[in-house]
């Protein structure tokens, strides 16, 4: 019966019908009525971890050392029991930015960072290559030992498969399509797959019944039991051993496949594109936390059973263990069951192959080529209208490539050792995402630069301690490098870094690897400073577990206009999405659509989002940044990015500032109103000064006034007296009126300055002269007396004038006639020039000789002023006045012996 | 046309009670306790105590164990996140879940 | 009898008037400018009344008419307090300090006769 037209056409049927119900889950999609809305075919697609690296090298590695299958699928059911704290966080996170691959969720993390997609991509196609190799190589084989029948060949003995009849290429092909008609209808990546998905869901349901089959038939078919079973197996020793002894890993292997598998359920780009990107729903996740272990469970029973039938079936080890699955039928000339559990082997592989080349070729598109395609020149210049058809050709593209590399690759390294450890490698590499996923969830300091130490030296390790000496193995190496390590550098051999002996390589692998891949990430993160853009994403990723939900922060501050950003989204989106989905947007958000409008930071950010799904999230903000302007994050977004614990301690702390802020500011309020009052009393004394100083020479004028007017008969003398009293009090009250107009324009600062280079001495020869008649009248003397080589200085001439004028007037009024003397002196020193004029008149008190620069307050000399003639009390003010404005000093001193000094300095 | 996931309503915290503390709270400690249990029970040294020739039930000791202990831990799973994380209401179905029309 | 007016005032044009005034009214005058000689000439010859000046150069009007209230032997001393500042706080605070009246600046020549020949119980013509 099983010839090989019998097994192709089974296999086509078995594809068409993955077909046929992938295509039946994309149309419900479309009408509306998802397939995949629904937690079971969630848990099931979820079970792509289960490839026929499960389905027959379980099997295979139980009937060689035992129980080591087992923590594989025992550390995934421990991460599911944190599914709230970690799957769930994943998924939440994800959907809000419209991650649409592990790449794309570390690099957006870690402030959507163009390098560490791309890092992590290349670490994923050189990681996940061989494993993918190693699903066509099974495929293969499997077709290869089933065409056989009814004898019992394994491949090694058979020879190589001419190209165009190994069942691999045209699978290889046939997933290629399948990829390309249901991995790439939507531009848009971080939509989900329905088709694809209802189909791994169904895949996943073959898988389990073909091997369940087996199973019951092992176990209850060609023995009594469980019990028949194992005391069969129980009597011969080796299996013995087998079933009841830890494998030849012994307990570090088994813990460290714990760890590592603990890791890929989540780090593999496969499991992340099946749990996180193509989950709908994150209370999905709640129920798939149990039901996929249960899966694992499931798959797992038998495994142990199969083994013992098949090392006891086959007594003298001619067949290769992971064919057992196969041939345990195929000896027992069970058809109908082999067809089957090899349909249930080609179901593993090409669900495995189908979910891990998509999710391969959307990093490879949206974290490789498009942010090098958008920063060639070249490129830009060519390509400046809708993008899409393009995008879809690039993803499309890169299914076909990643699929043929991985035959080829296949094909290349064949039956070598390097092929056999390639499911555990692969893991080893996924494991290296590791520290940057968790860490970027849990541990809000970790930065960009951490995570690329971490990844980089990880994978250095991982490629030096595992991949390598596989190489060395296969001979594509010498052989020495293993065993004496490189140029004979004995702490350096690939198997016992630095003497580290006595565990299995994996164990070793992984404990250099993730030694120095956490500690890059600890030490890489702690010593670098991340950047505005970083913190808000750490923020945003690390929140999610105490606030699920929580609307997601409007990174762009910066300004673009509708137009501009419709047209970013054209690109990407094609015209048809991109004005639907701002059209969405603004039946939501009050918001102007017109192309010139400006665009708040909430469309924005929405556009923003909207290309994350198409490009990947740091491409997505390049191609924003084009068109916005302005900062990426905002200062009142920042305080978002500290975490509750911190955010509380800043905020204390912030209040303690505000609360200091307050208070200085009452402090200055408080001061200001003092002020203000001191001001308002000083105005208030300045009017009554004023209205003083008006009324004294008012009472004169009034006073002679009438007592001319009732006096008519008064004596020429007298009569005279009183006019001469009246003339002289107005003139007073015109030179006060004049001197406040001056100050206060002064103080206003209205008055016009020509400021210019002077010569100081010519200016005080002018103002004695303008002194000389009153000095005269008065009968004091006037003596210059100017040091040699006077600098110039800067002041307005006449200004300068009226303040040496002023002083000598004083002078002159203070000085007793006849005796008087006043000198005028000018001299340089100290940058500056100090003009002083001295008198030996009555001298001015101590405590006056501040107080008389102030307005209206004359000196109170110990001797009365009767005879003398009435200042202002302006002069001095506005002396001062002057000087402050020429950027120098005037203060008096008393003159050694009798009189006063009067100095001011002017700069040079 | 996905909404944008900004602007739907978070109406089920993973099934859990909408506020912060349900999920993080009760079901939370249980998911991390028994985390712990598994740990603890799945690795060495508790694990090698199972080791050995010994059979129970005609079946190899270890092998028992493992599973047993593997499906209590699920049975456990299933407790915490359907009794402690009560099911959100099925109509309840985010918009972005919605397929592109 | 002639009665005697002692003006204590600074500012010399009002010195002028001032005395001008009272001596045409028949007032015996004598003028000081500053508070202290004011109490000095009173102890020399004691005046029926005192027009003082409240700007003084050293201790303003009101603590002279202060001191002059203070005194018994001169409690019959007329004080009449010449302001500038025409507010009503300053004439309270003369009042206070114990003047009898109070004329602000600039004053009528006439209503100034007529207080002072009221404080000395004349009759204003």
């Amino acid at each position: 019966m099983l010839q090989g037209w019998v097994i192709f056409i089974a296999s086509v049927a078995y594809l068409g019908l993955l077909f046929a119900i992938a295509f039946w889950g994309d149309k419900r999609a479309d009408q509306g009525r998802s397939v995949i809305n629904n937690p079971y075919i969630y848990a099931l697609s979820m079970a792509v971890f289960c490839t026929s690296w499960t389905f027959y090298g379980s099997v295979g590695r139980a009937a060689t050392s035992g129980l080591d299958f087992l923590p594989i699928y025992l550390g995934p059911t421990l991460v599911l029991v944190l599914w709230p704290y970690v799957l769930e966080k994943m998924v939440r996170i994800s959907a809000e930015n419209r991650i649409t691959s592990i790449a794309d969720f570390i690099a957006s993390r870690y402030g959507k960072s163009l390098y560490l997609g791309g890092l992590v991509t290349v670490i994923a196609i050189f990681g996940i290559l061989p494993y993918i190799a190693l699903q066509l190589k099974a495929v293969s084989t499997s077709f290869t030992v089933l065409i056989q029948y009814p004898e019992i060949v394994m491949p090694r003995n058979l020879g190589r498969v001419p190209l165009f009849q190994d069942t691999a290429f045209f699978v290889a092909l046939i997933m290629a399509l399948f990829s390309i008609l249901f991995g790439t209808r939507h531009i848009d990546a971080s939509e989900h797959h329905e088709g694809m998905v209802v189909a791994i869901a169904f895949e996943s349901v073959v898988k389990l019944a073909a091997f369940l089959a087996v199973g019951l038939y092992v176990t209850f078919g060609l023995y009594d039991g469980f019990q028949d079973l194992f005391a069969q197996g129980g009597a011969v020793p080796h299996i013995s051993q087998l079933t009841h002894h830890f494998g030849t890993g012994g307990y570090a292997q088994w813990s460290t496949l714990m760890v590592l598998s603990m890791f890929a359920i989540i780090c593999l780009p496969r499991q992340f594109q099946v749990a996180v990107v193509e989950n709908v729903n994150p209370a999905h996740v709640r129920k798939a936390a149990w039901l996929f272990p249960l899966y694992l469970i499931l798959i797992n029973v038998f495994v142990l059973p199969i083994a013992v039938g098949g090392l006891l079936q086959f007594p003298d080890r001619n067949v290769d263990a992971d064919t057992f699955v196969l041939t345990v039928a195929m000896a027992n000339a069970s058809e109908g069951l082999a067809l089957f559990a090899y349909i249930g082997g080609l179901s593993a592989a090409t669900g495995m192959l189908i979910v891990a080349t998509i999710a391969l070729s959307t990093m490879f598109c949206n974290d490789l080529v498009v942010p090098v395609l958008l920063r060639l020149r070249w490129f830009q210049a060519r390509f400046t209208g809708d993008l899409t058809a393009f995008l879809l050709f690039v993803r499309r593209s890169a299914i076909l490539f990643v699929l043929i590399l991985a035959y080829t690759y296949m094909r290349l390294i064949g039956e070598s050792y390097a092929l056999v450890t390639i499911g555990l490698v692969s893991f080893a590499a996924a494991a290296q995402f590791a520290p940057a996923l968790l860490g970027g969830i849990f541990w809000k300091g970790g930065t960009k630069a951490g995570a690329m130490t971490g990844l980089i030296l990880g994978t250095l390790v991982w490629l030096y301690t595992l991949v390598l000496p596989s190489f060395a193995r296969s001979g594509w190496l010498p052989i020495e490098f293993i065993d004496q390590g490189p140029f004979a550098i004995e702490f350096l051999k690939p198997y016992a870094l630095f003497g580290m002996d006595g565990v299995d390589h994996l164990s070793h692998s992984l404990f250099w690897s993730m030694l120095v891949n956490i500690g890059g990430f600890i030490w890489g993160s702690l010593l670098s400073r991340p950047s505005e853009l970083e913190q808000l994403q750490a923020g945003e990723f690390v929140r999610k577990l105490d606030t699920p939900g929580a609307e997601p922060v409007t990174t762009w501050r910066g300004s673009a206009s509708v137009g501009e950003l419709r047209e970013v989204l054209a690109r990407f989106l094609g015209d048809g999405r991109a004005d639907a989905a701002l059209v969405d947007f603004a039946r939501r958000n009050p918001v102007d659509l017109h192309p010139l409008a400006e665009a708040p930071p909430p469309l924005v950010a929405f556009a923003e989002r909207q290309l994350a799904g198409v490009i990947g999230a740091a491409s997505a903000q390049a191609m924003v940044a084009t068109v916005t302007k302005g900062e990426v994050v905002s200062t009142e977004d920042l305080m978002r990015i500290i975490d509750e614990t911190t955010q509380v301690i800043e905020y204390s702390h912030e209040l303690e500032e505000k609360s200091r802020a307050l208070e200085e500011t009452t402090a200055e309020l408080r001061a200001a109103n003092e002020r203000l009052k001191e001001l308002d009393r000083m105005k208030d004394n300045f009017i009554t000064t004023v209205g003083h100083e008006f009324r004294t020479p008012l009472t004169s004028i009034r006073a002679a006034g009438e007592i001319l007017s009732d006096n008519p008969a008064l004596p020429d003398a007298e009569r005279d007296r009183f006019y001469s009293v009246v003339v002289a009090e107005t003139q007073r009250l015109t030179r006060l009126i004049d001197q406040l107009l001056d100050l206060s324009k002064m103080e206003a600062g209205d008055l016009e300055w020509n400021m210019a280079p002077l010569d100081i001495g010519g200016v005080i020869d002018g103002a004695v002269a303008a002194s000389s008649p009153l000095a005269q009248a008065a009968g004091v003397r006037l003596d210059t007396e100017l040091s040699e080589g006077l600098p110039g200085v800067v002041a307005d001439r006449d200004r300068l004038i009226q303040v040496l004028v002023n002083l000598i007037s004083n002078a002159v009024k203070f000085c007793d006639p006849a005796v008087g003397r006043v000198r005028i002196s000018a001299e340089a020193g100290d940058g500056v020039v100090t003009v002083s004029v001295a008198d030996n008149g009555s001298g001015v008190a101590a405590i006056d000789r501040d107080r008389i620069f102030e307005r209206f307050q004359q000196g109170s000399s110990g001797e009365s002023l009767i005879n003398k003639p009435k200042g202002t009390g302006l002069g001095l003010a506005i002396c001062r006045e002057i000087v402050d404005r020429f950027g120098g000093r005037i203060w008096v001193e008393a003159r050694e012996g009798r009189g006063s000094v009067f100095r001011f300095t002017l700069p040079v | 046309m996905a909404p944008d996931p900004a602007q739907i309503p978070d109406k089920s915290p993973g099934g859990a009670p909408p506020d912060a503390t349900g999920r993080a709270g009760r079901a939370g400690a249980f998911s991390i306790s028994l985390f712990l249990f598994a740990a603890l029970m799945l690795l060495p040294p508790i694990v090698t105590l199972v080791e050995g020739e010994a059979n129970l039930f005609g079946l190899p000791v270890i092998y028992l164990y493992l599973f047993a202990i593997w499906i209590a831990v699920v049975a456990l799973i299933y407790l915490i996140s359907e009794r402690f994380a009560p099911a959100p209401d099925p109509t309840l179905v985010p918009e972005d879940a919605a397929p592109d029309a | 009898m002639d009665h005697s007016v002692l003006v204590v005032e600074d500012d010399e044009n009002i010195v002028l008037s001032l005395t001008f005034l009272l001596e045409k009214s028949g007032f015996a005058t004598r003028v000081v400018g500053d508070g202290n000689s004011a109490l000095g000439e009173m102890r020399a010859a004691k005046p029926d009344v005192v027009l003082l000046d409240v700007m003084l150069p050293e201790r303003d009007g009101y603590s002279v008419c202060e001191e002059i209230r203070g005194n018994a032997a001169w409690s019959d001393v007329h004080v009449i307090m010449l302001t500038a500042k025409g507010r009503a706080a300053d004439r309270d605070k003369g009042m206070a300090a114990g003047a009898d009246d109070f004329v602000t600046k600039p004053f009528s020549t006439r209503d100034l006769v007529a207080r002072v020949k009221a404080a000395v119980g004349l009759a204003v013509e």
